[in-house]
């Protein structure tokens, strides 16, 4: 890497008289295949390196990347970048930076099995093998299943003014299946991500011909003997797929301290909490929910931010209460408090933004069987076929795809895409017992414009929500 | 550096490895966004970059590449 490119660009826009510079060298290299029904249709390779640069000029943020990184190149990007941000400064928004504490560090995420030592053809085999195996599933008709196989390797060297040099290497591998079939005139769609921070074990760990298997096998049991329920509200006992989704999309979004300023309003949407909501009951007691980089393996796993803030746990909700927003410097400084490490940047050529990382709910002391025992007539959603939220992120729905009627404390038979259709506080007020069942998720998390897409994990474990609508 | 250069460099290779199909394209593009919040600008941001993409076919398969490292 041309680490020596970055130390040259924080000093010459320091000499330019800004009050801070940072600097994000990064290479990545993904390869990646799809298949459609079984046949290879596209390999890619990409292999990625380039510099970003962001800095505070009189309280005008400015930002310039580019990947031609010869010397002269680089410090005319950087002259025209300095110079538009000045042009900006009339009507400029007065951004500051608090003093933080500076890191000089590096780290890696060690894979098990490296990703470069299984040739390509053996990993496009086992996919291959997975959507062979759930076609051998009598009684279905498969109408479409996309496998989507894809792995980068990101190195990354950071330096700011504040004298923080950190450099992290971090591999990702992932898959998703996007799947449909049909039986009984009826058809059921299923996509569901998985992915990771390590080597090719978690690939393995996966399973991945069994999991497609174990999958289409729920589907057609919904599509040929799930029931519709009858409307009305009941108790629900959400899977730890659907806790996840809860997690990210009605408590992760809108904490996010960018969105409750505004700063993302026109792109990403906005939030149903102000800055004074710290504090509000939101839940209860049982909702405890964390956003956490620092959990190993997670997909959304980093050990420094990319403001170079050391990562931490931090209690979005606890105890059913507002506790703690996301915040990148920016906004952390509007608030008066400091960053908590949650600024990240999809790729070299975007600005750091306030994002999750692996966002879960802690898990309580039952046995998921044991939140099914106290319901007399309810529903059991697994795991989710569809979601949405409004902008605000307090109005929201789930339609369950594996599904189950629960009577009397007893599963009693496969329902067919249900609806939850609820508030953010009436669904976390509603949670009264949780179990010990954490599994976390993966999946890809939108923001801004220009788009940056963002691995992350959102999960938690099973829990049950008292008294809700279901259509 | 010159991009055509490699461009034609990949196009020689590929066609000496006898490939149905491909197309090399180079897209050099210079950008620059200000982003506003509430009226006032929030940041502004300038984008430089050099992407050399390259697409072949070959018995039927399609391959693609997205090349953005140049050193």
């Amino acid at each position: 890497m041309e680490k020596d490119l970055a130390d040259y660009s924080i000093k010459l826009i320091q000499d330019l008289d800004a009050s801070y510079v940072e600097a994000r060298l990064e290479s990545s290299a993904v390869r990646g295949f799809v298949l459609k029904n079984g046949i290879p249709q596209i390999s890619a390779f990409d292999t990625v390196l380039g510099i970003g640069i962001r800095f505070l000029l009189n309280g005008t943020m400015g930002f310039v990347s580019t990947n031609q990184l010869e010397k002269n190149k680089l410090k005319d990007a950087i002259e025209r970048a300095v110079k538009v941000t000045k042009s900006a400064s009339r009507i400029k928004e007065h951004i500051e930076f608090l003093e933080e504490e500076s890191y000089a560090d590096k780290y890696e995420v060690k894979q098990k099995i490296n990703l470069d030592d299984i040739d390509i053809s053996e990993k496009i085999d086992l996919f291959i093998d997975a959507d062979k195996g759930i076609r051998d599933e009598k009684g279905i008709k498969v109408l479409g299943n996309f496998l989507s196989y894809g792995e980068e390797i990101v190195k990354e060297y950071y330096i700011n003014s504040d004298g923080s040099k950190i450099e992290a290497v971090i591999p990702k591998p992932n898959f998703y299946y996007f799947t449909t079939i049909s039986a009984n005139n009826k058809a059921m769609q299923r996509y569901w991500p998985y992915g990771g921070s390590g080597g090719y074990e978690l690939i393995k760990n996966w399973d991945v011909i069994n999991l497609l298997k174990e999958e289409v096998r729920a589907m057609k049991t919904m599509i040929l003997k799930g029931e519709k329920v009858k409307k009305g509200y009941m108790d629900v006992v959400t899977g730890t797929q659907v806790t996840g989704i809860m997690c990210h999309e009605s408590v992760g979004h809108p904490c996010e301290a960018d969105r409750i300023l505004g700063r993302e309003a026109a792109q990403a949407g906005e939030s149903f909490i102000d800055k004074d909501s710290i504090g509000m009951k939101i839940g209860s007691e049982a909702v405890t929910i964390v956003d956490d980089p620092t959990v190993e393996g997670g997909y959304g796993y980093y050990k420094y931010d990319n403001e170079g803030i050391k990562a931490r746990r931090k209690f979005l909700y606890k105890n059913g209460i507002v506790t703690e927003f996301l915040h990148n410097r920016e906004t952390s400084a509007k608030l008066g408090t400091q960053s908590n490490g949650s600024a990240r940047a999809s790729s070299y050529n975007r600005e750091p933004l306030v994002r999750m990382s692996n966002t879960f709910l802690l898990p309580g002391d039952y046995k998921e069987e044991e939140l099914f025992e106290d319901v007399n007539y309810g529903i059991f959603m697994k795991n989710f076929m569809e979601w949405n939220i409004d902008d605000k992120r307090l109005n929201q729905k789930y339609t369950g795809s594996e599904c189950y009627l629960i009577e009397k404390g007893k599963i009693t038979k496969p329902i067919y895409q249900p609806t939850l259709e609820i508030t953010t506080p009436v669904l976390w007020k509603g949670v009264d017992a949780v179990a010990n069942n954490l599994e976390c998720h993966a999946g890809p998390c939108g923001k801004s414009e220009p788009m940056q897409s963002l691995p992350v994990w959102l999960g938690g474990p099973s829990m049950r929500i008292r008294n809700v609508w279901i259509s | 550096m010159d991009y055509k250069e490699i461009a034609n460099y990949i196009k020689k290779r590929l066609i000496e490895k006898k490939v149905d199909d491909l197309i090399v394209g180079i897209v050099n593009s210079n950008a620059v966004q200000a982003k506003f919040t509430n009226n006032k600008i929030s940041i502004m941001q300038s984008w430089d970059s050099v992407d050399i993409g390259v697409f072949i076919s070959l018995k039927k398969k399609i391959a693609l590449t997205s090349i953005k490292d140049f050193t």
